[in-house]
């Protein structure tokens, strides 16, 4: 087994945080680069943005539009395929940041044309993706902005604009800065017989609204332009970046030289992603990782390490039942992130994953008696993408490797006991204590 | 592996044919692969709520159809297909907020209607109409044997 540097532990890190966990040989391949220009490589993707095979349900294609719970795999099997891991991830990050349920929006046509939008403008500038946002129908859906008019507007997107996507909680506006642009936020339409979304100047509020302090005529996209401007928000944006990617806490120095970057750079996102992305906190416990990995990053890192395609619909009811289906986050807040993923029912569907995998791949009568306890590790390492292991990991699968076929000589026993040996060594591997964290 | 030439079998009803015994393989082997042949049913998903329908498609080719319903609303309603004639063909059972129901139908060219029968619901919106078309035939050139 080739030797594990330093290099490789890093790279490894790396695709877990800002991906979906590695692909064989692909932390090897980063490792060598180093950090500096593997996080170059990761910001700036080139070439082909999947590889493998597609998913394919019941001898056809996904049909996330038309079949439901297609969606859900549609997103899985893009991150399970993905060769440019932080666009990706950071397309479920922006689906977290500015969550929109299709439990409300019921079209996943414009559920998938926001996907795009995040996919398309999420390593950017924030500014344009936010005014982007605020025209996306899904969002326009989700937070009653299309239909809000002049005399009787709908609060909802002002309030999460501050709250959520722009400032945080309570942090520098007042209800009454959230009345006022909801004011300056009327006019937008949406006609469900022609599925037409549009401005309507007569539906919007002209007259003088005062936010922030400041008094103006203001438009739609001056009150996202308000909310960018405020000094709390480059403080609270990069913060929020910053826990994205790491549980620690961000050091006060860190953070000054991320606003500091942010701004200058014009609400650019990809020079804030460079410094996380370098911090020696990223690359902390390297040995003794502390960060949950989200149920979407687990399960399309399985997919991954193993070579696995999709190829059943059982992933809808798996990620549904491990806390996180795309395209349904559980409220306007997203998802709860960290230790919140693990809880006693979402952990025993984190092992269901790895036993339906396991289950496919090694059949009874598929190893013979002359396998040794060595090679049987071997073979499992292999077959899961040679992952990280603790020392009491490596040390208790060596007791099993021995003691779970000791006396098994029966040709029934052979049949059944070798291969189970291998699906129980794999099932460590990709769902034991160490693969539920990076 | 020794090859053994199957001898010709007449066919079999499928009531008479026993279950996963081994006798049963060789006859399962043809059967699969001309199913495969036959086109997968169209699919359309429909999200119901108070009180609108939203379908996936207006358009959905003739023949086998798999129509699945969710009631992403917080009261109970259902899903119908009524024919231009008024004639109601499929409806699923009450659907519960949250719930999912699926309907299979085969349908002919024509004007269909999705409709949500709990009494009042129509009246409130919960009706859309969808057209089944004719599916556009494939272009086959033949192949000419020796010119
Ligand atoms: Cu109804």
């Amino acid at each position: 087994m080739p030797r594990t540097t330093k290099a490789d532990l890093e790279a490894e890190r790396l695709l877990w945080r800002a991906g979906f966990g590695p692909a064989p040989g692909e932390a090897k391949r980063l490792g060598r680069l180093g950090r500096r220009r593997a996080v170059e490589q990761l910001l700036a993707p080139k070439g082909r943005a999947l590889g493998g095979r597609p998913a394919r349900i019941d001898g056809g294609p996904l049909d996330p539009v038309n079949a439901y719970g297609h969606d859900v795999l549609w997103w899985l099997d893009r991150a399970a395929r993905t060769r440019h891991p932080l666009a990706e991830r950071m397309t479920l990050n922006w689906h977290d940041h500015f969550a929109t349920s299709n439990e409300k929006v019921g079209d996943v046509k414009l559920m998938m044309r926001q996907y795009w939008l995040l996919r398309n403008y999420g390593l950017g500038s924030f500014r344009a993706l936010t005014k982007r946002i605020l025209r996306d129908g899904a969002m326009q859906m989700f937070l009653d902005l299309a239909g809000s008019e002049k005399g009787s507007p709908n609060e909802n997107f002002a309030r999460e604009l501050f709250e959520l996507f722009t400032l945080g909680v309570n942090n520098g506006y007042t209800e009454r800065d959230i009345r006022e642009a909801a004011r300056a936020l009327t006019g937008f339409t949406f006609d469900y017989d022609t599925k037409r979304f549009g401005f309507d100047p007569d539906r919007h509020d002209r007259g003088v609204k005062r936010v922030f302090g400041k008094r103006g005529r203001f438009t739609p996209e001056d009150i996202i332009d308000l909310a960018i401007n405020h000094p709390k928000h480059a403080p609270y944006l990069c913060e929020k970046l910053w826990h994205y990617f790491t549980p620690l806490p961000v050091p006060p120095r860190t953070l000054k030289q991320m606003v500091s970057t942010y701004r200058r750079s014009g609400t650019e996102i990809r020079p804030v992603l460079r410094i996380i992305l370098t911090h020696p906190s990223l690359y902390a416990d390297l040995t003794s990782p502390h960060q949950v990995k989200p149920p979407v990053v687990y399960a399309a890192g399985m997919l991954r390490r193993t070579n696995t395609r999709i190829a059943d619909e059982s992933w809808i009811h798996l990620l549904d039942e491990m806390g996180q289906r795309p395209f349904h986050p559980p409220n306007v807040a997203g998802w709860d992130q960290d230790d919140a993923w693990l809880t006693p029912a979402t952990i025993s569907a984190r092992f269901d994953a790895a036993s339906m995998l396991v289950q496919k791949r090694v059949k009874d009568g598929s190893i013979s008696a002359s396998q040794s306890p060595q090679r049987a590790i071997a073979a499992a390492r292999k077959a899961t993408g040679d992952p990280q292991i603790s020392k009491r990991t490596a040390l208790a699968m060596q007791r099993y490797a021995v003691a779970s076929v000791k006396g098994r000589t029966d040709d029934w026993e052979v049949k059944h006991y070798f291969p189970e040996r291998q699906r129980v060594l794999r099932h460590v591997l990709l769902a034991g204590p160490d693969a539920q964290v990076c | 592996m020794p090859q053994f030439a199957l001898p010709p079998q007449p066919p079999v009803p499928v009531s008479a044919r026993p279950a996963l015994s081994a006798s049963a393989t060789p006859l399962a082997t043809p059967v699969a692969r001309r199913r495969a042949v036959v086109r997968r049913p169209a699919r359309m998903l429909v999200f119901a709520s108070e009180y609108k329908l939203q379908p996936s498609r207006r358009v959905v080719p003739a023949g086998r159809v798999i129509i699945q319903t969710k009631n992403i609303g917080e009261d109970d309603h259902n899903l119908a297909v009524r024919a231009a004639n008024g004639h109601v063909l499929k409806v699923t059972p009450v659907i519960r907020s949250g719930g999912l129901a699926t309907l299979r139908l085969s349908l002919r060219p024509g004007r269909y209607w999705l409709v949500c029968t709990i009494p009042g619901h129509e009246a409130h919106g919960m009706v859309r109409a969808f057209i089944v078309k004719r599916p556009v035939p494939k272009v086959v050139k033949r192949v000419r044997k020796g010119t």
